[in-house]
C-alpha cells in the first residue's frame, strides 16, 4: 500500500476544548417506567486543544457511548459536555469517524466527501473542489469514482477520514475506526492517520479497547472499567511526536506506559 | 392462493430470462455464449411445439390441448378484427392504473408507518398482518358488487394486492437504514431534509424497486382474476369466455399473450432497476480486492 505525504502546509491550527462534567449515560428501558442501563457514569476530563486523548477500555464498556453523548448524538442522563473554540462565533464542528466506515454506498468516494463540505455550508463548487484536493492529498485520487463497495477496508477508512478532514472540525471523534482491519492493513491506515492528525493538530478523542494502539497514539490514555463505565485512571504518555504508530512500540517509555495500563485494566 | 402462488413461479421465470445484475458482469462471455444459448433453447421451442402439435392432432385431441398451428391461426384472426388489441389494452390498463395507485399508496403509507410512533404503528401491526394475509383476490367478487364490472373493481383490486408489497418493503427500507449512516450525518449537523435527500431516499429506492418487480407480476394476475370473476373484456375474460364456449384454442391463445406481456413487464422493469440502482449492481458484481 503507498501512503501518500499529507501536506503538512494546509495544517489548520489548533483545535477547540472539550470539557466533560460529571457525564452520566442511561440507556431507556424496556418501558418508560423500568430504569434505565446506565452506560456511562460520572466521568469528568478534558482535552486541551490539538491534544489527542485515547479512552481505553474492555468492549462494552461505555467508550463508545461516552463518544456519542460528546458528539451530541446521544443526551446525557446527567453532567454535561462543552466543546469551545478559539472562535466563539460558531458552533465548534465536529469530526466523527465511526468503526463502520459509514461511508453512504450509494455516493461514490469523492461524492461522500463532497457531501460534508456541502453539510459545513459550503457552495456546489467549493465542495468539488475541496473534495478532490483532499482525496489527492490522502493519496486517494485514483479512487475519486469508486463506490465504497468497491474499495478495501483500509481505502474506505482513509475516504471516512478525508470525509472528517473535508467537514473541517475543530475536533475529532474516532469511534475504533481500526477494529474492522487486519493486522497489517491497520499498521499502515494506523500510521497514515497518525500523520495526519499530528499534521492537523486538532483536538482528538479516540476510543479504542487495543492498549498498544492507545499508547501508540495518545498524548494521554483514559482508561474505563467495566460497565457501568467509570474512569479509572489517566496516563501522559512519554513519548514524543511526531510519532510512528508501529516503531514507537519498541521504546521503553512505551513498554512502561503498556503496563501500567495494563495493571489498572487487570 | 393460487393466484399469488402463480405469480411467483412467474416471476421465477422471468427472473431467469433476464438476470437483473448479471449482464454487466458476463459482457464478455455473453458474446461467446450467447449464440450457443439461443440455438438450444430455438431448439427447445421446436421440440415443445413438434410434441404439443402431435399431442394435439394425435394424442388427445385439438378440442383438450389446441395445437400450435390452431394457436397461431387465432391469433391471425384477433389481430385483424382487433379483439387483440381491445382485450389487451383493457387488461393493461387495469394492471397499469392498479400498479400506479398501489405503488402511490404503499409508499404512502409506509413512510407514515415507520415514521409513526411507536405505540401507533405496534397497535396497527396486527391488523395489517390480518389484512395482508387475507387472500386478497378472493376479495374479486367483493370489489365487482361495490364497484361494477368495469375498470375500478379490477383497479381496486391489483391496488389491494399491490399496495401492501410495496408498504412491506418501503417500511423495512425505512427501518432497516443504517444507524450508523444516520449518526454520520446527524454529528455533521443534517437538517431533517437533507437526511432524507441523502440518506432515506436513497436507501428506499431499491426496496420500492424490488417491490415493483414482485408486483409487476401480481397486477397482472390481479387484473387478470377480476376479469374472470365479473368482466365484459380483458384477457381474463377472454380465457373464461372462451373455455365456456369449450374454445380451447381461444383460451391457450390467451394464456400466451399474458405470459408474452408478463415478460415484457418484467423486461422494463429490470431496465429502470439497474439505471436507477447502478451503485447496487457495482456492489454485487465486481468487488476489486486491493490494499
Amino acid at each position: 500500500m503507498k501512503t501518500a505525504t499529507p501536506d503538512v502546509s494546509r495544517a489548520s491550527g489548533r483545535g477547540a476544548s472539550i470539557e466533560v462534567s460529571h457525564l452520566s449515560v442511561s440507556y431507556a428501558g424496556a418501558d418508560a417506567t423500568a430504569a434505565g442501563t446506565l452506560a456511562v457514569d460520572d466521568i469528568s476530563f478534558t482535552v486541551g486543544p490539538g491534544e489527542i486523548v485515547v479512552v481505553v477500555g474492555p468492549s462494552g464498556c461505555g467508550k463508545s457511548t461516552l463518544l456519542k453523548a460528546v458528539a451530541g448524538l446521544l443526551t446525557p442522563s446527567r453532567g454535561a459536555v462543552r466543546v469551545g473554540g478559539a472562535d466563539a462565533s460558531r458552533e465548534p464542528r465536529i469530526g466523527f469517524v465511526f468503526q463502520s466506515d459509514a461511508l453512504l454506498p450509494w455516493r461514490t468516494a469523492v461524492q461522500n466527501v463532497e457531501l460534508a463540505v456541502r453539510l459545513a455550508g459550503e457552495n456546489a463548487s467549493v465542495a468539488r473542489e475541496r473534495a478532490r484536493r483532499l482525496m489527492t492529498d490522502l493519496g486517494l485520487g485514483d479512487s475519486c469514482d469508486k463506490f465504497p463497495a468497491q474499495l478495501s477496508g483500509g481505502m474506505r477508512k482513509r475516504v471516512s477520514l478525508a470525509r472528517a478532514l473535508a467537514y473541517e472540525p475543530a475536533v475529532f471523534l474516532m469511534d475504533e475506526p481500526f477494529a474492522a482491519l487486519d493486522a497489517h492493513t491497520r499498521i499502515h491506515v494506523g500510521n497514515f492517520f497518525l500523520r495526519i492528525l499530528e499534521s492537523y493538530q486538532q483536538s482528538v478523542i479516540f476510543v479504542t479497547h487495543d492498549i498498544d494502539e492507545a499508547v501508540a497514539l495518545g498524548d494521554r490514555i483514559l482508561v474505563m472499567s467495566r460497565r457501568p463505565g467509570r474512569l479509572l485512571g489517566s496516563f501522559d504518555v512519554p513519548l514524543p511526536r511526531p510519532r510512528d504508530y508501529y516503531a514507537s512500540r519498541f521504546s521503553d517509555g512505551f513498554r512502561e506506559t503498556q503496563k501500567k495500563v495494563w495493571e489498572l485494566l487487570g | 392462493m393460487s393466484g399469488e402462488t402463480a405469480a411467483k413461479t412467474q416471476l421465477e421465470i422471468a427472473s431467469e430470462e433476464a438476470p437483473p445484475s448479471a449482464r454487466a458482469s458476463a459482457a464478455g462471455s455473453w458474446m461467446t455464449h450467447g449464440a450457443g444459448f439461443a440455438a438450444l433453447r430455438l431448439l427447445l421451442l421446436g421440440l415443445v411445439l413438434a410434441v404439443w402439435q402431435l399431442t394435439g392432432d394425435v394424442l388427445v385431441g385439438v378440442q383438450w390441448v389446441s395445437s400450435p398451428v390452431l394457436v397461431a391461426k387465432r391469433f391471425g384472426v384477433i389481430v385483424s378484427d382487433g379483439s387483440l388489441a381491445d382485450n389487451t389494452i383493457a387488461t393493461l390498463e387495469e394492471t397499469f392504473l392498479g400498479l400506479v395507485l398501489g405503488i402511490i399508496g404503499g409508499v404512502v403509507a409506509g413512510v407514515l408507518i415507520a415514521r409513526a410512533p411507536r405505540v401507533l404503528s405496534d397497535t396497527l401491526d396486527p391488523y395489517i398482518m390480518g389484512v395482508y394475509s387475507l387472500p386478497r383476490v378472493a376479495l374479486a367478487p367483493f370489489f365487482i358488487l361495490w364497484f361494477g364490472i368495469g375498470l375500478e373493481s379490477k383497479v381496486a383490486l391489483v391496488v389491494s394486492v399491490v399496495a401492501f408489497v410495496v408498504l412491506f418493503n418501503v417500511r423495512q427500507g425505512i427501518e432497516g437504514v443504517d444507524r450508523d449512516l444516520i449518526d454520520a450525518l446527524r454529528s455533521m449537523r443534517a437538517g431533517r431534509w437533507q437526511m432524507t435527500r441523502y440518506v432515506t431516499i436513497p436507501a428506499v429506492v431499491p426496496w420500492i424497486i424490488s417491490a415493483v418487480k414482485i408486483s409487476v407480476g401480481l397486477a397482472l394476475v390481479s387484473a387478470v382474476v377480476g376479469e374472470m370473476v365479473g368482466s365484459i373484456k380483458g384477457l381474463g375474460w377472454y380465457v373464461t369466455q372462451s373455455l365456456n364456449q369449450f374454445d380451447m384454442t381461444g383460451g391457450v391463445t390467451s394464456l400466451l399473450i399474458m405470459a408474452a406481456l408478463a415478460l415484457l413487464l418484467y423486461a422494463i422493469v429490470g431496465r429502470i432497476e439497474r439505471s436507477v440502482c447502478r451503485w447496487q449492481t457495482v456492489q454485487s458484481s465486481s468487488r476489486t480486492v486491493q490494499l
